[in-house]
């Protein structure tokens, strides 16, 4: 059989070095950020996500440079970065973040974050609490993070056979070790507007709430920044305390910590007793002078 | 995804990693390189899962996607160096192949031209049809048995050439 002379050919297959487990991690960093994929399906998206629903954008492999000549947020148009906008008479135009652009290169960016993040979150935790290296954090590259370790997420925002595709957000995600057990702590840190996140995001819609949404509620900080706290219980029982803050400076942080050593959106029990971080904890980081991409 | 959805991901991904391979290895002649062809391929399958996985049509997609990926023009730009065909002759009949040994398959699938490659890999080893491979590869049936024959051509006349020496 002609099929057998190319398996001759193939030889010995040496043992795979494809990581389904790794291939998994991302496609549901995927998931997340489609709750923030469309101005207009914003809200339709967040509850897909909630739900394991629906795509409404696929995500590039495609590594480019995102940023863009520094805007300072609130001096100027909001001007979004020039290699992430598509034409305006494109299908995918809304995807293209509306907030000013980054005053830092994304490399910069990421070596703040990285610094900030550790150090806020570290002021939270409870007595003994430490983080860890998450095994599902990784760069676009799939090169893994240490501990809440910023990474910048970039592909082009294009029309695409199956609708748009595109991203410009910045990830970073520890485990946190205590005497409680492990459980998670993640960030997406991004532009608003577009594929960003905005507005249309913070709201607790009774229409779109998801089995697992047991809580919801908005506020809006004295400072303008505007909050979304909600928790999500799965049927195997992992918790997930999550906070989306539209923060007046334009940046959008969606803040989550579950009582999984991953994430709240891997399958099966509990690997602590109790989440990490509270919705209020959250809060305070996600609003937290230093969690932007517009510092001062 | 539904966590239902996603353990079926998961059943279809590793059942089919095998073959995924090595078709990859095939395309590109290179584990390593194959390896991330098909994590590359499996990352793409999974954000279209939900639409896809419970289709007769997934095997077909999986290949699409795998394909795709390998011949990426931005990153490969051999397509621009191929050169259209004006004669599209009848393919060989498998049996041709089986005259083929190892080595001097080896050493076609090395000579060949990317997309003739993929051609001769998708009809000779994935046993598609025409029909399916023009699709897959996103041209007309007549190219597609222009490919092959081609690639059958290339491994005749090397053949010959060792056959001499």
């Amino acid at each position: 059989m002609t099929k057998n002379l190319f398996d001759d050919v193939i030889g010995e297959v040496p043992p795979s070095t494809v990581d389904v487990d790794a291939a998994i991690a991302r496609g549901r960093r995927a998931d997340r950020m489609r709750r923030i994929a469309s101005p207009t399906l914003a809200t339709v998206a967040a509850v897909a996500v909630l739900l394991g629903g629906v795509a409404v954008v696929v995500l590039s492999d495609d590594d480019a440079g995102g940023y863009a000549p520094a805007v300072p947020p609130g001096t100027s148009k909001a001007v979004p970065s020039s290699s992430t906008a598509p034409a305006s008479d494109s299908p995918c135009a809304g995807m293209a973040p509306t907030a000013p652009a980054q005053p830092e290169e994304p490399a910069v960016a990421e070596d703040r974050l990285s610094d900030v993040l550790p150090r806020v979150v570290s002021g939270e935790l409870g007595p003994g609490a430490t983080l860890q290296k998450n095994p599902i954090s990784m760069d676009q590259d799939g090169k893994p993070l240490g501990p809440l370790e910023a990474a910048h997420w970039f592909s082009e925002v294009k029309e695409v056979p199956d609708g748009c595709q595109g991203e410009d957000y910045y990830l970073a995600a520890a485990s946190v070790k205590s005497a409680n057990g492990t459980g998670s702590v993640d960030f997406v840190i991004a532009r608003a507007g577009g594929s960003g996140g905005g507005e249309e995001i913070i709201v607790c819609d009774p229409e779109v709430i998801a089995p697992e949404r047991t809580s919801c509620r908005t506020e809006t900080t004295p400072n303008g920044d505007k909050v979304l706290l909600t928790r999500l219980q799965a049927s195997d029982g992992s918790v997930t305390n999550r906070v989306d803050v539209l923060r007046a400076d334009q940046t959008f942080v969606v803040a989550e910590s579950s009582n999984m050593a991953t994430s709240g959106k891997y399958p099966g029990p509990p690997d602590a007793t109790k989440v990490p971080l509270t919705q209020a904890q959250l809060k305070r980081i996600a609003v937290d002078p230093s969690v932007t991409l517009y510092p001062h | 995804m539904k966590r239902s959805e996603e353990a079926a991901y998961r059943e279809y991904v590793t059942g089919r990693m095998d073959i995924m391979r090595r078709v990859a290895y095939l395309l590109c002649r290179d584990w390593h390189t194959a390896d991330d062809l098909v994590s590359i391929t499996i990352g793409k399958l999974y954000r279209h899962w939900a639409r896809v996985g419970g289709s007769h049509g997934v095997d077909a997609y999986v290949r699409r996607i795998l394909l795709r990926v390998w011949l990426d023009e931005k990153r490969r730009p051999w397509r621009r160096r191929e050169e259209p065909t004006d004669r599209v002759p009848e393919l060989e009949s498998v049996a041709e192949y089986r005259v083929v040994d190892r080595d001097q398959l080896l050493y076609l699938l090395d000579g060949l031209p990317k997309r003739r490659r993929a051609a001769v890999v998708l009809r000779l080893y994935c046993d598609l049809s025409v029909e399916e491979t023009a699709e897959i590869l996103g041209c007309s049936e007549g190219t597609v048995k222009s490919q092959t024959a081609r690639g059958l051509d290339t491994l005749r006349s090397r053949a010959e050439a060792a056959a001499r020496d």
